[in-house]
């Protein structure tokens, strides 16, 4: 009973282990650049930087919804810069 | 020499018809940005009791039926300009990359044009003469620029925010993207290909950053009454951001270059 006692234990504590692992990667891929150097190894970045190329699908797909964006705001003052004001009293 | 009377009776009708042409001359507004001339035209001046054929910018008649018609269609500008006021004040209030300052600034300006232009219909709506009626009329464009400067200003203002946005997260992301080169089991020949997309980027991000950087504060304080001298601020302005939107999707496209170089 104690010998499988110390089994679970092993086992919580190996699960333990993963999960802290994978927090790390989640925390690593979402670090702010002031905190990772151009250059910097992955022995202090972590390979699930590498793996991943520290660039999620998802903030891809922000920047590429912000820079639409940015297109629909110049097309507006391209707009604008071309239209007039018109008389008022006409 | 004496003409004879169908001749003379032409000319004169010839006369005629180019006066009625001078008197319904146009005053010239702000479509090419020049500023309004201080009467409407020759012969027609408010300053004088008009004729019953006079006629001011596009309202003709007596002097009564002109001002009620200049008074009209005052009203109409305004609240179209009003209309105009309130959708950039939504396009600020939904920008999601604009900072905090340049929010209450560009909200300000706008709540203060609304403002003085209610006050300016109150004014015309109360004027007793077309003279200053009509004079109050132009205030309506010189006074403000809705349409050729406050417009294209917030547009120009909320595209530089969101364009350092932009610049803001790619830059979030380099450091991690060079820690993925250096450390790729990829050929010598993808590592390659993606540091050159790795350097063009940032080459490209550095050029971003300098050409919309400096925008908001080019324009966000830019004033009617600097109009039509502060037009070519404007549209370098917009020049500054499409140089800057330009930097970033090739930025972009160099991202997507390494990660497929690198098969990530």
């Amino acid at each position: 009973m104690r010998r499988f006692g110390r089994l679970r234990s092993a086992a919580l504590a190996g699960t333990a282990a993963l999960l802290m692992a994978g927090c790390g990667h989640a925390a690593l891929t979402q670090r702010p650049a002031a905190t990772q150097g151009a250059g910097q190894s992955s022995a202090t970045a972590g390979t699930a930087v590498s793996a991943s190329g520290g660039v999620g699908s998802a903030q891809l797909s922000q920047i590429d919804k912000q820079i639409s964006q940015i297109d629909t705001q110049i097309g507006q003052a391209n707009q604008d810069l071309a239209t007039s004001e018109g008389d008022p009293t006409q | 020499m004496r003409l004879s009377h169908p001749l003379r009776l032409g000319l004169a009708t010839l006369a005629v018809i180019a006066a009625l042409g001078a008197a319904s001359a146009l005053p010239a507004m702000a479509d090419t940005g020049s500023s309004p001339s201080p009467s409407p035209s020759a012969g027609t001046s408010p300053t004088s009791s008009p004729s019953p054929a006079a006629r001011v910018g596009g309202c003709s008649g007596t002097q009564a039926t002109i001002l009620a018609c200049i008074k009209q269609r005052s009203a109409t500008a305004i609240s179209n300009r009003e209309t105009r006021l309130q959708q950039l004040t939504a396009d600020v209030n939904d920008s999601a990359d604009i900072t905090a300052g340049d929010k209450s600034t560009l909200l300000g300006q706008l709540q203060s044009d609304e403002t003085g232009l209610d006050s300016l219909n109150t004014t015309i709506q109360n004027d007793t003469s077309v003279k200053q009626a009509w004079e109050d009329a132009q205030t309506i464009v010189t006074g403000y620029r809705v349409y050729l400067l406050e417009t294209p200003k917030v547009h120009l203002v909320i595209a530089a925010n969101t364009e350092a946005t932009v610049e803001s997260e790619i830059s979030s992301v380099m450091p991690a993207l060079q820690i993925a080169i250096n450390d790729s089991t990829a050929s010598a020949a993808g590592k390659q290909r993606a540091q050159t997309a790795f350097n063009d980027c940032a080459s490209r991000l550095a050029a971003a950053q300098s050409a919309s950087s400096g925008v908001v504060s080019e324009v966000i304080d830019l004033l009617p009454s600097g109009y039509p001298g502060n037009q070519p601020t404007l549209v370098s302005a917009r020049q500054s951001v499409v140089t800057a939107r330009q930097d970033l999707g090739t930025c972009r496209t160099d991202i997507n270059t390494i990660r497929s170089a690198l098969g990530i």
